[in-house]
């Protein structure tokens, strides 16, 4: 993992020193409400319905078991004992006391984490494969570019006042496990003849308009990265739209010009740019990926616990759901579920942190990563200490064996504490969840991904869930808009709408309708998204609606992929 | 007015003039327009002429008469706006010009992203205070980004040697 060095830690002290230095005018009413608020978001701190929520990067993802200590300690000592981990592989604290925030900055700073543009429109933290440097089907280790990115974009002079948000999100395997389409821009790592480069997608987004990133360039040689998104940049920050917050996302510009000339436009501005001052060179690339060597190597007598398996049946779930193979023998990737329905999504209370720290450390070479599914994983697990540690995992309440099935719910905060949000999506969430509380169905029906967002910001990806569920506010009450056949990974699609929303109390029922009308049609042990694509929507719509659909929904093709 | 100009306190002595005020004999700033308008009649002005640049203007509509110009100043209209950034890069990175650029309705917050994309002197926005700005101006820092505006050698991200480069840091535009 990377480690900071006296720049690093000097750059994010000074930073603290100056946000301390605006909160401090802020209190004291020498800085104006608009003002702090372009300040304070910057530094990852919202203004939520009842109080201020901190959100801290954990760049691409890459976690210590001493920082999810410290995490576990603030959350303890700041908070209300518990911490969120998020889709875009950061951490949530959501009730920190404004004069307060400076003290956990620095408490954060001692562990190598910071805040800074976590939120506001600047470049946001940047995000990877959760199984980067540990997938075995990987071109390249993308975390050695993410991090030249995270320090590209820290504070950079330039852009750090665009039109609007701008999130970079990096693949480097075969298999597209950080949705790379649905980003600002996506770079996806690929080996042409040999050589190292990025096929770059731009204009991709979810929101209130969603949008799947259009190729910009099909390779670009990777010492270019940097003067090259320099100019996408460049573009973005000066032609994006400033006079409408929904319209300034990039992918509103690049759909306005289209892509061949919105490329045209990059093409120019990186025509001109100081292409020479960014060239990174061998010596930059081999010093960044010091930092990211694989800490193992295959082990020679990989020996499972099958005998011990054989004999637990509970283990050998666990075992199915939650872990992954590895890209060196005689390991596997554990994922911790974070999605036991007693919790909300991604909440984690501090003891079970500290707990989970404790066992990263002595199973998993003290690393661990979060997901882009609200999980967290342990990356380097030996197989043959696998029971051992499912034995401790089970002690903490921390082997939750759900990973991928209908309770794996992908879901926002919601109305509970966001003042964006329409609806609530944690009630909801649960309602589904203890619907579908039994491990034998859940078994039986294998992966289904389920996304709720509370409001079309859609901070869940609901368009991408396979199923998806929006909630919208009717006259003051809450309804529930269901998509089906969306995807984050190629094919990637959208959702298509099934019909008009359902009210709040029939969500949970609905899914059981969507799953019933599924388990009729499907072949064997089809994947959802086939048998949805076999079938159509109108089965699971006249399961859902009977007589009711509105003539506007029937006969709809599923959306098309971006292909 | 008192304004911040390179590392010091200094009295402002620019005019900058709306569209339809009558030119004065003196170091006056005029809009794009204007200066496309009457840059023929302007060559008669004998004192210092700058043009301000407002967010949608384009430096490259200036290239040619860069060296003309004693300053270039660019107008940040609100708290968040983020072109002129750009704008001052553009000009000292791709049209070399080396004279003043200047900040309009600048905030301290803003200060050190300013001066690091090339800018050089500040007029503060209203209700701003000149010595706090400067202080935060003059405060060292170190960057991610070696800009080459700085002047500084060595590698684009964090070099070995960082000694070098946090001895080098006060003196942000020396």
């Amino acid at each position: 993992m990377y480690q900071y060095d006296t720049l690093d830690h000097h750059l994010i002290g000074q930073r603290i020193d100056e946000f301390s230095d605006q909160i401090q005018r802020y209190l004291g009413q020498e800085l104006a409400e608009d003002a702090f608020k372009d300040l304070r978001l910057r530094n990852g701190l919202y203004l939520q319905r009842h109080a201020y929520m901190l959100r801290v990067a954990i760049p691409y993802g890459c976690l210590r078991a001493k920082q999810l200590r410290q995490l576990a300690s603030i959350a303890r000592d700041f908070d209300r004992g518990f911490g969120h981990f998020t889709t875009r592989q950061n951490f949530q604290l959501n009730w920190p006391v404004l004069e307060q925030v400076p003290t956990i900055l620095k408490q954060l700073a001692r562990v190598e984490m910071h805040s800074i543009q976590t939120s506001g429109n600047c470049m946001r933290n940047i995000t990877t494969d959760p199984l980067a440097g540990v997938a075995a089907d990987e071109v390249a280790d993308p975390r050695p570019y993410c991090e030249l990115l995270r320090q590209w974009s820290t504070l950079h002079p330039e852009f750090s006042w665009l039109p609007r948000k701008f999130k970079v999100a990096i693949s480097g395997a075969r298999e597209d496990r950080a949705a790379i389409r649905f980003h600002d821009i996506g770079l996806q790592l690929i080996n042409k003849k040999g050589k190292l480069g990025f096929t770059v997608y731009v204009g991709g987004g979810l929101g209130r308009a969603p949008v799947i990133a259009s190729k910009l360039r099909a390779f670009l040689p990777k010492e270019h990265l940097l003067s090259y998104l320099e100019a996408v940049l460049r573009v973005h920050n000066l032609y994006s739209r400033r006079d409408n917050i929904h319209k300034a996302r990039i992918k509103v510009l690049v759909k306005n010009l289209g892509i061949k000339r919105f490329g045209t436009m990059v093409e120019a501005q990186w025509q001109q740019a100081d292409r020479e001052a960014l060239l990174l060179k061998e010596k930059d690339f081999a010093r960044m990926q010091t930092f990211f060597q694989s800490p193992v190597e295959a082990l020679e007598c990989a020996q499972d616990q099958t005998n011990t398996a054989v004999l637990d049946p509970a283990f050998s779930r666990w075992k199915h759901r939650n872990t992954a193979s590895h890209k060196f023998a005689g390991y596997r990737i554990v994922s911790i579920s974070l999605k036991s329905p007693s919790l909300p999504p991604g909440d984690m209370p501090a003891t079970k942190m500290t707990a989970l720290a404790d066992l990263a450390e002595r199973y998993s070479l003290g690393e661990l990563r979060v997901s882009n599914d609200q999980n967290l994983l342990l990356p380097y697990v030996k197989s043959a200490e696998l029971y051992a540690l499912w034995q401790q995992l089970q002690q903490h309440d921390l082997a939750c064996s759900n990973i991928g099935t209908l309770q794996d719910v992908i879901c926002c905060p919601g109305l509970d504490y966001c003042n964006l949000a329409h609806a609530s999506s944690l009630d909801v969430t649960r309602d589904i969840q203890l619907t579908f509380n039994n491990d034998r169905q859940l078994d039986a029906l294998g992966n289904i991904k389920l996304r709720l967002s509370g409001c079309v910001n859609a901070c869940a990806h609901h368009h991408a869930g396979h199923i998806g569920i929006l909630g919208a506010d009717k006259n003051g009450e809450e309804w529930y808009q269901f998509t089906l056949g969306g995807s984050a990974v190629e094919p990637v699609a959208f959702g298509q709408r099934l019909g008009p929303a359902i009210p709040k109390k029939d969500v949970a029922n609905t899914v059981k309708k969507i799953v019933k009308v599924y388990r009729t049609h499907r072949h064997s042990d089809e994947p959802f998204l086939q048998t949805l694509h076999r079938i159509g929507l109108q089965p699971f719509q006249e399961s859902v609606y009977e007589d009711h659909l509105p003539s506007a929904y029937r006969n709809q093709p599923l959306a098309a992929s971006g292909r | 007015m008192k304004i911040i100009y390179h590392q010091h306190i200094e009295t402002n002595r620019w005019l900058h003039l709306d569209d339809d005020v009558v030119l004065a004999d003196a170091a006056v700033s005029l809009s794009l327009r204007r200066w496309l308008r009457d840059r023929n009649i302007l060559k008669e002005h004998t004192k210092p002429l700058a043009v301000r640049l407002e967010p949608d203007d384009d430096p490259a509509t200036l290239a040619d008469d860069l060296q003309t110009l004693a300053m270039v100043a660019i107008v940040f209209p609100n708290f968040s706006e983020g072109r002129g950034y750009t704008q001052a890069r553009r000009l000292r990175q791709h049209y070399g010009y080396e004279g003043e650029i200047r900040a309009l309705n600048a905030h301290r917050d803003h200060l050190q992203f300013m001066s690091r994309v090339g800018i050089n002197t500040f007029e503060l926005a209203p209700g701003e205070n000149l010595d706090a700005a400067l202080a935060i101006l003059l405060r060292s820092r170190v960057h991610y980004q070696n800009d080459r505006l700085r002047g500084l050698e060595g590698p684009l991200l964090h070099s070995a040697n960082i000694n070098s480069i946090i001895h080098h840091l006060p003196g942000i535009n020396s």
